[in-house]
């Protein structure tokens, strides 16, 4: 583990977090695409499903009209980045875009800060990048992405949760839980859990739904759960984060494994920003049969 | 032996833009991952390294939107060609921006948007060196590079990327290199302005990237002038908006 967080150890600053319950995410701009999530409307006929706002920020574009009119409301947020890669300290400790992420932070005052800790981008910090590649899961890169949870941490004053990433390839020769039970530990913070993009892992690296199926699950504060797309490569199986209403069979049950266990969960998102209101109540209905805020 | 990270990262990335890496990194010597670090990769199914045919097109078009003269002169396969070359490398290893990269990979057609590009991205000043925020300028331009680019330019019509991706080609002829001039480019607000200059105040420009001011007199005498004239040169460029004055 690196030295001590001032504000004392994960398992005392978690129960000062906020149980924030189920919410939906969105990014710059999507709510504005056709047929994609009314997310005002959704807060309005169901109140519970809305809880809160995942907002998928790129520095470079901002907080759109409509994450700006949802925070105006007084209603809570999350700021889930979309634009640093955390093992690179170069990278992260960009004076611009720190400056940005501040900027940011003191408009939305998010509950924590969240994001995929993955490769967003290579070379320097670009606009148009939005690559999203999975970690090497090798053990030094472990402990560079605990070292870029602290630095963020401690940059902007708020707690950092890691989210596991996609992907169609994997390569180290840690399963991706190990990996983030490493970083978790080694940066003593909490875990955002993609249930879907854990699903891609098992998928992806031929394993069975919960073979290796191990984590320090009170690190868990928060839980993503999506709908995905199977199609295939040249006879090769793989699974797109599509976000569609459809979730799988295989995200649910890992969805219900996880909530089972992870009794520090303070919220759940359900990330479908591209469906329409109508479509996505049913998935709702059943994150809140399995979990209640 | 041991397992370096970064160049696996390196190698992953390589794998996910372009195909032709699988063999040449997996099976050959480029990257020259060790056993330990190539046995990572044996229990991959190599065909998932094509899950995401559009990832080079994706990057490309961004690439495209501020290279439009440069693209149309090199065509779109040259450009996706830079996915499979050594360049992409570099620029992933020295964390340098993909469309500078990829403009000094499309070599003299490129130097004028390479200069804008680097313009737009220097918001702000970042260290001991002495180029002013938004500024960018390069020497060593054959002359008449800016005025044929310009025209160049203005033949993509008003959307020249998008021109660009329907097909629109340009010639670029030999230029003679004897002859030299400088570019110097304001992008700090707006539509970036560019201009012609001397080959020498393109050259310190340049240089004033990474140099701070005792290096940019050293070159100013380098170049002809005494003590005094760099001095008031370098003053001069100061009150232009084009320096900051860092000792």
């Amino acid at each position: 583990m690196l030295s001590a967080h001032p504000a004392g150890p994960f398992s005392h600053r978690v129960a000062g977090l906020p149980r924030l319950g189920i919410g939906v995410s969105t990014e710059y701009g999507a709510a504005r695409s056709p047929g994609s999530l009314d997310v005002f409307a959704l807060a309005h006929a169901h109140p519970r499903f809305a809880a809160f706002l995942e907002v998928g920020i790129e520095v470079g574009k901002g907080l759109d009209d409509d994450a700006r009119r949802w925070v105006a409301q007084g209603r809570p947020a999350t700021y889930h980045f979309l634009d640093v890669n955390l093992d690179d300290a170069a990278d992260e400790l960009d004076d611009d875009w720190l400056a940005s992420v501040r900027d940011t932070v003191q408009v939305l005052q998010p509950a924590w800060l969240c994001g995929d800790a993955g490769l967003w981008h290579f070379g320097r910090r670009d606009r148009g990048h939005m690559l999203l590649l999975p970690p090497i899961l090798v053990d030094d890169a472990a402990t560079d992405f605990a070292s870029g949870v602290r630095r963020l941490a401690a940059a902007t004053g708020c707690e950092v949760l890691p989210e596991n990433p996609p992907g169609t390839v994997f390569v180290g020769d840690l399963h991706v839980l190990e990996f983030f039970t490493r970083v978790c530990e080694r940066a003593d913070c909490g875990m955002l859990l993609d249930v879907a993009h854990l699903a891609m892992f098992q998928h992806v690296t031929g394993r069975g739904l919960f073979d290796d199926i191990a984590f320090p699950w009170e690190r868990v504060v928060e839980v993503h759960v999506a709908g995905t797309s199977e199609r295939l490569v040249d006879g090769f199986s793989v699974v797109d984060d599509s976000h569609t209403a459809q979730v799988s069979a295989a995200t649910w049950s890992l969805f219900e494994h996880v909530v089972a266990r992870a009794r520090n969960l303070k919220a759940v998102v359900f990330e479908c920003e591209r469906n329409r209101n109508d479509d996505v109540i049913e998935a709702f209905e059943r994150i809140a049969r399995i979990w209640s805020p | 032996m041991s397992i370096d990270a970064r160049k696996l990262r390196t190698a992953a990335l390589l794998l996910h833009f372009d195909v032709s890496w699988v063999s040449r990194i997996l099976d050959g010597d480029a990257l020259q991952l060790n056993p330990e670090e190539r046995a990572l990769f044996a229990s991959i199914d190599r065909r998932a390294f094509r899950a995401d045919p559009e990832r080079k097109a994706r990057a490309a078009a961004a690439v495209v939107d501020e290279l439009p003269v440069a693209t149309a002169v090199a065509g779109l396969p040259q450009l996706f060609s830079f996915f499979s070359s050594p360049a992409f490398i570099d620029v992933i290893e020295q964390r340098t921006s993909l469309v500078e990269g990829v403009a000094l990979f499309l070599g003299p057609p490129a130097a004028v948007e390479g200069c804008i590009a680097r313009a737009r991205r220097r918001r702000r000043h970042g260290g001991p060196f002495t180029l002013a925020p938004g500024i960018d300028g390069a020497g060593a331009l054959a002359r008449g590079t800016i005025e044929r680019w310009t025209k160049l330019r203005t033949s993509l019509g008003p959307q020249p990327a998008e021109a660009v991706m329907r097909g629109a080609r340009l010639r670029w002829e030999p230029m003679d290199p004897g002859e030299q001039e400088g570019v110097v480019v304001d992008g700090g607000l707006g539509d970036p302005r560019v201009a012609s200059c001397t080959h020498d105040l393109g050259l310190l420009l340049a240089a004033a990237r990474h140099q701070g001011h005792d290096a940019l007199v050293a070159l100013a005498r380098g170049r002809g002038c005494d003590e005094d004239e760099a001095a008031a040169l370098l003053g001069d460029l100061q009150r232009e908006g084009l320096l900051v004055d860092v000792v």
